[in-house]
């Protein structure tokens, strides 16, 4: 009997799903890793992964066409960070660190440049060249306005910043140094990220904790977007599970800094107050992927058992 | 909905005070698939994937942490997006090929 009620449960379970038919069908020419559907769902934003190269594509969802709007150099010019487009919140520009040569195998680095592509023009701009980096090392991130974009260059320990000036065209403003720690590594990640209101950026690193050898703590400093200018942050070190590839670390709410718990201290998403530098507050164990709402104060994790 | 032979839960936190607000236990999920998930604009509603290699849909109400619909889709979603229209866009793809649904605004 038992053997006949599971499958009747699981078809009960599929017969609630309504099937989805695709409205649109666009050629890829390859594998697909899609980024961006700017809100007028007229244009898809996207890495075609061609052999060992990434390019850097956008379709018209209209006509159906494609644009290839750069050609990667080796498979990880897929990577801004570990993420492979970074898309600003109202989905209207799209940045991207793209390699303009293959990375050397010996050292790890090649010359790369970081581009901004934006929706109402269609333009292509490049905002920075980069000589011998170290591709692993970077990050970017846009303020919650969509204004400001800020890249973080962990092999300079530096980051660069842009404001969407009146004609949409990116300007340049002072470029912030990371403090150059001297527990340290050199290059070393770099997590930038904008406040909830836009008017403060934080800097994410990796670094020690007094008597361990290896780094596996985040370091954190922050400034004054408007003027640049560093403000105290009393966050210490703090442990993490060193995984660079999620929404994590990630500044939520009136100003907590959540991190990802590191293995064998039971996991889970610590929040910290930036502060104070109190934790305050611990999700559950094992989470296991996050979508923070910077503005809706939500946190959403998905824990396998 | 009762949880099926590898069930995950979806969670959702205030940070502001810590509290743990609701949990949902999704059925029959699998951890196959590329997960993906986002908020409607409100966070009223939470869209994921999950199980069926990513083809699966659920939406969720945050306040009620209850599933309201699920859908499944012809190909491994990897994009969910709210749309000005009020619709969610789903983007699944195949090995040659993007393909784009739209769910209707919940």
């Amino acid at each position: 009997m038992s053997c006949l009620i599971v499958p009747i449960f699981a078809l009960a379970i599929l017969a609630a799903d309504q099937p989805l038919v695709p409205s649109v069908r666009l050629d890829s020419g390859g594998e697909a890793w899609p980024a961006a559907l700017t809100p007028d769902g007229k244009s898809l934003l996207g890495v075609v992964k061609d052999g060992d190269n990434g390019d850097v594509v956008v379709w018209d969802t209209v006509d159906r066409s494609r644009s290839v709007l750069a050609k990667g150099k080796g498979a990880a010019s897929l990577c801004v960070g570990s993420v492979p487009l970074c898309v600003s919140p109202g989905r209207r520009s799209v940045a991207w660190l793209i390699l303009t040569e293959p990375v050397d195998e010996a050292s790890g680095v090649a010359d790369m440049d970081v581009v901004i592509w934006n929706a109402t023009d269609r333009s292509t701009t490049a905002l920075l060249k980069l000589k011998k980096a170290l591709f692993f090392c970077m990050s970017a991130d846009f303020s919650p306005d969509s204004s400001l974009l800020a890249f973080g260059d962990g092999n300079t320990k530096k980051v660069h910043l842009w404001k969407r000036g009146a004609t949409a065209k990116w300007v340049a403003l002072p470029t912030l140094e990371v403090a150059q720690r001297q527990d340290a590594p050199k290059p070393t990640f770099l997590e930038t990220k904008f406040s909830r209101d836009g008017k403060q950026l934080f800097a994410f690193f990796l670094t020690k904790v007094p008597g361990e050898s290896f780094s596996s703590a985040v370091a954190v400093e922050r400034w004054d977007t408007a003027s640049g200018r560093p403000l105290s942050c009393r966050i210490q070190p703090t442990r993490t599970f060193i995984w660079w590839t999620g929404p994590l670390p990630h500044v939520v709410g009136e100003g907590t800094l959540c991190l990802q718990a590191p293995e064998g201290s039971g996991g889970g998403v610590v929040g910290l107050d930036i502060s104070s530098g109190k934790k305050s507050m611990r999700s559950m164990a094992s989470p296991w992927g996050h979508r923070c709402r910077r503005t809706g104060k939500l946190v959403a994790t998905r824990i396998a058992y | 909905m009762p949880a099926g032979p590898n069930p995950v839960t979806v969670g959702f936190w205030n940070f502001d005070d810590g509290t743990q607000m609701r949990a949902v236990e999704l059925p029959d999920i699998g951890l196959d698939g590329f997960p993906t998930a986002t908020f409607t604009a409100d966070s009223r509603y939470f869209f994921c994937t999950a199980g069926a290699g990513g083809r699966r849909i659920f939406l969720i109400d945050v306040k009620t942490a209850k599933i309201r619909s699920s859908w499944t889709a012809s190909a491994s979603v990897r994009g969910l997006f709210p749309l000005t229209s009020g619709e969610i866009a789903a983007v699944g793809v195949e090995p040659k090929a993007v393909l784009i649904y739209k769910m209707p605004a919940p």
